[in-house]
């Protein structure tokens, strides 16, 4: 159960993770994948199971989108996906949305520990 | 190894419960992703192994599509439901025609009307037309065999998945 809940959870933030790794500039799949990894030190590695539902219900809610780019030096074709205005609008709703509700959390929960 | 990157996406592909526009973006994407990791100099069977197994990217994504896979089995369970009943009804309509054709030699007899005003009408079918019209009755019952068979082996083959 709790880490049923624990995934609900991941799941909210990863969008914002993703989200953000956009807003950096245009990145194929495995290498938001990678950047993600990297960037919080192993904590959220996930799978392509995980960041491909994310990715297209980003692009299904208008927030990113994408296009498949053939490099000249017959090389395999990367689908690079890119933050929309909406997408850039919706990030920062989301941060605003986190940062209240980590204060907020984090205090609560000084409060019950008193 | 390309035999091998095919197996791989294909049982991907053909254990999803997902509607096939998803599948679709996700084959595309899963072989895009493996075929640059090979480029980058990466081992075919560690990338795999770090993708996870057919079995364990299927359950990842169905969790990840709650809504889609659950609507996409009720649409796949109406269907067996609805080419069982046609089925039924075909097969109890085959029998009857076989029944009776046995049962009347062929011969199609009727008697209209009462009394002195009755006609009596007999028609034997010739063997054309008995083979055309047992034909076409076996087609109308074995088409929607076929698709009830095809829905159980689809839901069995998930159900072993699982």
């Amino acid at each position: 159960m709790v880490s049923k809940d624990v995934n609900q959870i991941r799941k909210g933030i990863l969008k914002i993770l993703v989200l953000k790794l956009l807003s950096e500039g245009k990145k194929y799949g495995y290498e938001l994948l990678e950047e993600m990894d990297k960037k919080s030190a192993g904590f959220f590695k996930v799978k392509e199971g995980t960041l491909y539902p994310i990715l297209y219900k980003l692009e299904d809610g208008g927030f990113v989108t994408s296009e498949w780019e053939i490099p000249n030096d017959r090389a395999k074709a990367k689908k690079y996906y890119f933050i929309t205005e909406a997408g850039k609008q919706e990030l920062e709703e989301l941060i605003n949305f986190w940062n209240c509700l980590a204060v907020n959390v984090q205090e609560f929960l000084r409060k019950e520990e008193q | 190894m390309k035999h091998k990157v095919n197996q791989y996406i294909n049982q991907i592909d053909r254990g999803l419960q997902l509607p096939y526009k998803i599948r679709k973006k996700i084959k595309m994407e899963l072989t895009s992703e493996i075929h640059l990791r090979m480029e980058a100099g990466e081992g075919l069977d560690d990338i795999l192994s770090s993708i996870g197994s057919p079995k364990e990217v299927i359950a990842e994504l169905e969790s990840n599509y709650e809504h889609e896979y659950f609507s996409f089995r009720k649409t796949r369970n109406f269907a067996l439901a609805v080419w069982s009943v046609v089925t039924v009804l075909m097969g109890g309509f085959l029998f009857y025609s076989l029944v009776t054709l046995i049962g009347s030699k062929g011969t199609f007899s009727k008697i209209i009307g009462n009394g002195n005003m009755a006609v009596y009408i007999a028609y034997k079918y010739s063997l054309k037309e008995i083979v055309f019209g047992l034909c076409a009755e076996v087609v109308l019952f074995l088409f929607p065999l076929l698709q009830v068979m095809k829905q159980m082996k689809f839901l069995k083959c998930h159900k072993d998945m699982e």
